[in-house]
């Protein structure tokens, strides 16, 4: 369990839309909705590329409450607006999605990386 | 939006031949039909399936029963998840008179457990047609999903959305390949805001075959943006 704080602060995540004060202890990592909302577990930081208004209803739907996007890449248009409503943290890195998932992994197995 | 809204909008807006392509169900289609039918105005039943890899493909029928059974295929193969109406909202079928026939209780917004290969055989099997939908949009197109066109379905031609139209694009990956844009809508405002026009002796699917390979006189003479004209070819 962790703090998404500290996971955003451990990562130098950037922070489109604020979501709750919540404690992760789970990830999950894709970009096919379908399989997210046939399989992603609540509670679980949502690692992905997508980007487009439906991420933020899939997130709704299955209680995941932050998604991280990777690569760069940024929420389009009103997806920022959304987030906010559904108060969904919307997090954003330059780095790809197996770099993230692995340090996620780290830091929810209890771990911490190295400086 | 119901059939008898879109028929009533499209009259109204000079559209002589129209399809309904709900998301991976064909009861709405079904009614836009037999209302289609008593208003003499030429229509196609369709579809707009899901694949796995979550590729939107328009396929299209002029014959109820080949319609019919595609759509009792295409059913089957979505998974068993539940529609939540909180987030997705009613997924309702109506009759002609916009009596609610039933609210659709499985997940439409869902991914058919099916490739996108096997959806075009199915398909062509069944008599349908295929057009891959929205081919350049950021999201559910041939585009995002795959990145490329794939060139061994050979499709026909390629949907772009009126945006592409009303950028002036040209996408490289779309070259050789007859595209055509329709309104995609969502909302009744929406409807007719891209239209294709078609060169053909009647409104049928084998005619609309023959315009897209441009064979025998028949083809795709232009696009339309309301308000506008884009796109010759």
């Amino acid at each position: 369990m962790v703090q998404i704080r500290e996971i955003i602060e451990s990562l130098s995540l950037k922070v489109f839309a604020q979501g709750q004060g919540v404690s992760v202890e789970r990830g999950y990592t894709g970009d096919l909705l379908s399989l997210v909302i046939g399989s992603a577990p609540s509670g679980a930081l949502w690692i992905t590329v997508q980007r487009h208004i439906n991420i933020v209803a899939v997130a709704a739907l299955k209680e995941i409450p932050a998604i991280l996007i990777a690569q760069g890449l940024e929420p389009e248009g009103d997806v920022v607006q959304k987030a906010k409503e559904e108060k969904i943290w919307l997090l954003g890195s330059p780095e790809d999605a197996f770099t993230l998932s692995g340090k996620v992994y780290q830091l929810l197995q209890g771990g911490s990386l190295p400086r | 939006m119901s059939p008898s809204l879109i028929l009533n909008q499209a009259l109204g807006l000079g559209i002589n031949l129209i399809s309904v392509t709900d998301h991976n169900t064909t009861t709405n289609s079904l009614t836009l039909g037999r209302l289609a039918l008593r208003k003499n105005l030429p229509f196609f039943y369709g579809m707009e399936v899901q694949t796995e890899e979550e590729v939107h493909i328009l396929v299209y029928f002029d014959e109820l029963q080949s319609f019919e059974r595609f759509g009792n295929e295409v059913y089957g193969l979505l998974p068993e998840v539940k529609n939540d109406p909180q987030f997705f909202g009613d997924q309702v079928a109506l009759d002609e008179e916009e009596n609610i026939l039933y609210l659709e209780e499985k997940l439409l917004l869902n991914s058919c457990a099916i490739s996108l290969q096997g959806l075009c055989s199915l398909a062509e099997k069944r008599g349908g047609l295929v057009i891959p939908a929205h081919v350049d949009a950021s999201h559910f197109s041939l585009l995002s999903q795959l990145g490329m066109i794939p060139q061994d379905l050979h499709f026909k031609a390629l949907e772009v959305s009126p945006a592409y139209l009303e950028k002036g694009l040209a996408l490289p990956q779309v070259e050789g390949y007859p595209l055509l844009s329709f309104s995609d809508a969502h909302y009744p405002g929406e409807i007719g805001r891209a239209t294709t026009l078609l060169l053909m002796e009647k409104p049928t699917l084998e005619e609309f075959r023959l315009a897209l390979e441009g064979k025998r006189g028949r083809g795709i003479l232009r696009k339309e943006l309301r308000g506008k004209e884009k796109g010759h070819g």
